[in-house]
């Protein structure tokens, strides 16, 4: 089963995301901080794509991706930014991180399984 | 706050020199300083349109009571109301602070409760349509259907073959009866053969009596002669009676007999006819209630998608309270700041101090970089947000 993990501050969201992707079929991995991700990621969670929340206490969405990004096991899985953020410089700066594309919430549930099944297809 | 508050506000008169007057008030040195005794001021009213640049240049709601260096200061009743009003926006920010995050905590638990029964309602949908789904696939019901659907056909191949049979049973007896009719009329022919004895044996008797004639009388033969002639009349009574009933027997068998079989007959067809339709009827029932059950199956899944696509959307459109929980706790921050910049000017008036650094404007500056959404920034300015396509892939 194709795994995604959602690291969002907001446990409205989680459940939210988690009932869409787990109907969809995906398996999924919660994590409410940054930090949180980042632990579960170094315990051996291979996730196949990370949703994350651009803004969190401590650590942003922005610096999960660059920790992410240092991490040989994440340094290539695509990394979707959910986030009320819409700003363009915002977005430049998650691409410089190394993030694969930005959704703005709220997101439809089909207009977010387009773009999951498009990174993780086979679900 | 409000102790600072309270503090702030305490009156004090002056130990001496009469004391000051009640519309001054005087403001404590700063702890860990030394209280200084004061001197009387010569003056003790404000002088209106002075200005704050101790300890030459005092400011206009600011009076210095003493030496320049000193620490106390009169203050203007009306400044000093307004000092109170502007420190008691603190306690009205911490009020609306509180119902922000009241709606901050409300909208939480809320939209938590409409997801979990949104989700609740979608497993509930889910768990009917496979339900139904695993019930028609099951083996018992589809053991059920494969057993009456073979018992109609049992049942209707049962009563064909009864209806054969009977068919087979009713020309037998047919055939029997027309053998019984063919044996008759074979009787029948024997009987004419009796019959034409008879005529011989009676024309015999008459031969004999005219011979007997011709010979005279009392030779004997006269009885040989009547007995011939009674033997023919007697055979001739023999044929008419058998002939009799012959003909009761044919009409017997051609009329009553063959009747009653027919009539058996019709019986049993319109019998076997009305349990075939019944039969049939059964098979057509079966087949209607079959389609009926397979109609409300398609309409219970189709009615569970139809469900589970609004509840979907549901589930999605929940984030709405991330969203405003964000701009919510943005606005809370904004009051913080502007509480706190109170304070200062506040601290500013009373102790004399230069104006923070900080003014409405920087505040503005600073809510305006912390904003976390487009949305947000595009209302600070008065302006419609910018149209940012909502899913972008690098």
């Amino acid at each position: 089963m194709k795994t995604v993990m959602i690291v969002d501050d907001s446990t409205t969201i989680l459940m939210s995301m988690e009932s869409i992707l787990v109907r969809a079929g995906y398996g999924v991995v919660k994590a409410t901080s940054g930090e949180a991700a980042v632990s579960t990621l170094q315990q051996g969670a291979k996730p196949n794509l990370v949703i994350t929340d651009l803004n969190m206490a401590a650590m942003n969405g922005i610096d999960l991706i660059r920790a992410m990004r240092q991490m040989p096991a994440t340094r290539f899985t695509p990394i979707l930014m959910l986030t009320t953020e819409s700003a363009m410089d915002k977005r430049q700066e998650a691409r410089a991180a190394g993030a694969t594309g930005w959704i703005v919430k709220p997101v439809q549930p089909a207009d977010l399984l387009a773009v999951v099944q498009q990174m993780v297809p086979g679900a | 706050m409000l102790h600072f508050v309270a503090r702030l506000l305490s009156r004090h008169a002056r130990p001496e020199a009469g004391g000051v007057p009640d519309d001054v008030f005087v403001i404590e040195p700063e702890e860990g300083l030394p209280p200084e005794d004061p001197a009387p001021q010569a003056d003790a009213h404000p002088r209106s349109g002075s200005v704050a640049e101790p300890p030459s240049e005092p400011p206009g709601n600011v009076v210095p009571l003493e030496s320049a260096e000193s620490r106390y200061h009169r203050i203007h009743p009306q400044t000093m109301a307004l000092v109170e009003e502007m420190t008691s926006y603190a306690g009205f920010v911490e009020i609306m602070q509180h119902h922000l995050t009241n709606v901050c905590d409300q909208t939480h638990t809320a939209a938590e409760s409409i997801l979990g029964q949104a989700l609740d309602i979608e497993g509930s949908v889910s768990g009917l349509v496979s339900h139904v789904r695993d019930t028609m696939q099951s083996d018992k019901l589809l053991d059920a259907s494969e057993t009456l659907r073979v018992s109609v056909e049992t049942g209707r191949a049962v009563i064909a073959q009864l209806i054969r049979e009977h068919e087979e049973t009713h020309g037998e007896i047919r055939k029997s009866l027309a053998t019984v009719q063919d044996l008759s009329n074979r009787m029948r022919a024997r009987l004419e053969e009796i019959e034409d004895i008879r005529r011989y044996t009676d024309l015999l008797a008459i031969n004999a009596r005219i011979h007997i004639a011709g010979l005279g009388k009392n030779t004997g033969l006269e009885v040989i002669a009547e007995e011939i002639r009674a033997l023919a009349n007697q055979t001739g009574r023999l044929a008419l009676d058998l002939n009799g009933e012959l003909n009761a027997m044919d009409q017997t068998i051609s009329g009553e007999l063959m009747e009653k079989v027919s009539n058996q007959q019709r019986t049993d067809d319109a019998r076997a006819e009305d349990l075939q339709a019944s039969f049939q009827k059964l098979a057509d029932h079966m087949a209607l209630l079959t389609r009926f059950q397979a109609d409300l199956i398609a309409q219970v899944q189709q009615r569970g998608e139809d469900m589970r696509n609004p509840l979907n959307t549901l589930c999605g459109s929940i984030q709405f309270q991330d969203v405003a929980r964000q701009q919510l706790e943005q606005v809370s921050a904004a009051l913080s700041m502007i509480s706190d910049h109170f304070v200062s000017l506040s601290n500013a008036i009373i102790h004399n101090d230069a104006p923070p650094d900080s003014s409405i404007a920087t505040c503005l500056s600073t809510i305006l970089e912390s904003y976390v959404m487009e949305q947000q920034r595009a209302a600070h300015r008065g302006q419609a947000a910018a149209t940012a396509p909502k899913i972008e892939l690098f």
